[in-house]
């Protein structure tokens, strides 16, 4: 029913009015004084005020402020009961409406329904614009959480941060979550807005673990959830005050939080006021977007677990190389210094039977601490742990040294070996102790595999990337992480150690740079190896920016080519600089 | 008389099979040779014998090689003494290691001998 206040000092009028305006339907109450009408218009709060103008000493725009400033008034539509005579100054501040006394009845009810009407609009748009702005912070409070959601991986972070959304976004009194941890314990966090009562709390927990078990029915349940097991965190926003059982009359909104193939727990809010159709959608989309970055912080977590196992294994490996490193060579020491020492005559003669036998046992002793040496090497480069020593150098120096030191070697199985070099300087940027381990790999394998009074090549020549035949590359699909694209303004020099040896099946060409692969051949178990040697280089090859490559003959001899980039003339003046 | 008083060679190690082999070595060479298993005893008898060369591990009890080094070379009573230091390792970390101890010359395990009485007739010559 409409409400019509009316103030004015004229009983006849007040009562004219009150009855008029009670014969259409409408409850209307008159007042006599400025003050009287400003309380029972609080209490009241009419949908319409008639004023009449003419009582003595009243202050018109006063009383408008005074009704238009007060909450449970601010809307209501004001009429004037005005004179001809009236000051017009007066009576058109803060007013909505006017009639002029005296007053036609039907005018006055006329006006006053027009007036109603205004009045039922304003009200519509006044709710509509308050759900308005009550969306907007939801949306602003989600808009919020999901950024803040996206920023962490921490599973205590995560729930927090929905926590905090849900009381901003819905106000509620109280709310707790049943979080799972494994294996079958769970928390229970109560985020409250007064302190909660021992009794609500046992309910709480008997209310989440039921709602929990009740989801899934029969089904086997996920997390196998005792109340002992369910540890409660609480989290009381203000003193002055407390809730006890009487809050679970309450409405409120219950939800698992899970996502399509992991269940992480459940939530519940409680509030005195009932939840809309949007607070109720506000209230899933939080559940739901906590759910996801939940199952990646589960993810996270476990991908953690493995990353420090694979650090402890990563561990034990380089102390096991460690140990090997020392425990091996050690007592390897031992034997080859005695074995040496034996050999040198520092003991006595020794006959020749028994030279040939300590030179024996020193060969396989020291072919020990080859395959000790390569596969310390091998693991080091596959542990990334390879140390360089990068430096400008000419390239030709290394590959003399290593020529040298096989020049016993070579004489004894008479091979020829010599070295043809297009300049006296190739500079690159390398380690020269790897590249000597490499050429003396190479050239060590050209030897062996070669029989008496053969020959070894070593060639040095500069190359443009334009001319090297990628299709000869080893591209095996478990080494194609090194890409074979060549830098096309780069220049390279090749080094190819070439000989007149027993050769390599096309077939078997593959395998000698594969890890452990031993080519089938009596000749080549005669003269021993690991067979790492290969691999090896051509790791460290790629170390240098290089590749390797072999083209090879059966039985007419094989041809090993690697290269490795030049040094331009840009990038020698600045490291000289320095 | 100087001339015939015979060289004296400290050899350091913690394997006991080592230690014999290189005094078997350097006496058969025609040095003198003194002994230690630890760095500790290393430190005591590089002060008291005044070695003319100290042929020291690095793996070693009580006092690491690397220390005993440092502790002789940069005492200026101690610090001509040639120390080759002898090591198992042979990553380039330790080599810098080392070098920054101070040790003349940097030897891998498993040695060659020659290679080793090279060393020392090398640096007995300075």
């Amino acid at each position: 029913m409409s409400k019509i206040l009316i103030l004015s000092r004229d009983s006849d009028i007040n009562n004219d009015l009150i009855s008029l305006l009670s014969g259409v339907g409408y409850e209307a109450i008159s007042v006599e004084t400025e003050k009287e009408a400003v309380s029972v218009a609080n209490d009241f709060s009419p949908d319409i005020a008639i004023i009449d103008t003419s009582i003595v000493g009243i202050n018109i725009s006063n009383i408008c402020r005074s009704l238009k400033l007060q909450n449970e008034t601010n809307d209501t539509q004001i009429i004037l009961l005005t004179s001809k005579d009236s000051p017009s100054e007066e009576v058109l501040v803060g007013a909505d409406g006017y009639i002029t006394k005296p007053f036609n009845e039907n005018i006055l009810i006329a006006t006053v329904n027009a007036h109603l009407r205004i009045k039922k609009l304003l009200d519509i748009l006044y709710t509509n614009n308050s759900e308005l702005a009550k969306s907007l912070y939801q949306l602003n409070v989600l808009y919020n959480i999901s950024s803040q959601l996206a920023g962490t991986l921490d599973k205590t972070k995560l729930i927090n941060i929905m926590n905090t959304g849900l009381d901003k976004s819905l106000n509620s009194s109280l709310c707790h979550a049943l979080i799972m941890n494994e294996p079958q314990d769970a928390t229970l966090i109560i985020n409250s807005l007064y302190p909660i009562t021992g009794a609500l709390e046992d309910a709480l927990k008997l209310r989440s673990i039921l709602s929990y078990k009740s989801m899934f029915e029969t089904n086997k349940l996920p997390f196998d959830l005792s109340i002992g097991n369910i540890v409660v965190e609480k989290h009381i926003k203000e003193q002055d005050g407390l809730f006890d059982l009487n809050i679970l009359s309450w409405d409120c909104m219950f939800s698992p939080i899970s996502t399509s193939d992991k269940f992480f727990g459940t939530i519940e809010i409680i509030r005195k006021n009932e939840f809309s159709g949007e607070d109720s959608t506000c209230f899933q989309t939080v559940v739901k977007q906590v759910a996801l970055p939940l199952e990646s912080a589960l993810l996270y977590e476990e991908i953690q677990k493995t990353n420090i196992k694979l650090e402890m294994l990563e561990k034990l490996k380089s102390e096991f190389i460690s140990i090997v490193s020392h425990e091996l060579r050690t007592p390897l020491t031992s034997i080859k210094n005695s074995l040496e020492m034996m050999l040198s005559g520092r003991m006595g003669e020794i006959t020749d039977i028994q030279d040939n036998f300590l030179n024996l046992a020193k060969r396989n002793v020291d072919r020990l601490a080859g395959i000790i040496n390569d596969l310390l090497d091998l693991s080091k480069i596959e542990a990334g742990k390879m140390e360089y020593r990068f430096e400008p150098l000419n390239i030709i120096e290394p590959v003399k040294f290593v020529l040298s030191t096989f020049e016993n070697l070579a004489d004894k199985k008479n091979i020829q070996l010599s070295v043809n070099s297009m300049k006296e300087e190739f500079n690159v940027y390398g380690d020269s102790s790897r590249i000597e381990q490499i050429l003396t790999n190479l050239v060590s394998n050209a030897i062996k595999f070669t029989p008496n009074n053969g020959k070894v090549t070593v060639n040095i020549e500069e190359i443009k990337p334009e001319y090297i035949d990628t299709t000869l590359f080893y591209n095996d699909e478990s080494f194609k992480d090194s890409d074979c694209e060549f830098d096309l303004g780069q220049d390279y020099v090749k080094i190819t150690v070439e000989d007149t040896g027993i050769g390599i099946k096309q077939e078997d060409i593959p395998k000698v740079f594969d890890k452990f692969q031993q080519i089938e051949s009596s000749l080549s178990r005669e003269v021993g190896g690991t067979g790492l040697g290969l691999p090896i280089a051509m790791q460290l090859i790629e170390a240098h920016k290089g590749k390797i490559w072999l083209e090879s003959e059966f039985e007419k001899g094989s041809k090993f080519s690697f290269v490795i980039p030049l040094l331009r003339h840009t990038r020698l003046v600045t490291i000289h600089k320095k | 008389m100087t001339e015939s008083i015979k060289k004296k060679i400290l050899i350091v190690d913690d394997e006991p099979d080592i230690v014999e082999t290189l005094k078997f070595l350097v006496e058969s060479e025609g040095f003198e040779s003194i002994t230690a298993l630890d760095g500790e005893d290393a430190l005591r008898k590089a002060k008291e014998e005044a070695p003319d060369i100290v042929i020291l591990d690095v793996m070693l009890p009580k006092i690491n090689g690397y220390k005993v080094c440092r502790l002789l070379k940069f005492d200026n009573k101690y610090k001509h003494i040639p120390i080759l230091m002898v090591t198992a390792r042979s990553q380039e970390e330790d080599k810098v290691i080392g070098e920054e101890t101070g040790a003349d010359e940097y030897i891998t395990k498993p040695f060659d001998i020659n290679n080793l009485l090279e060393k020392i007739h090398l640096y007995l010559k300075h």
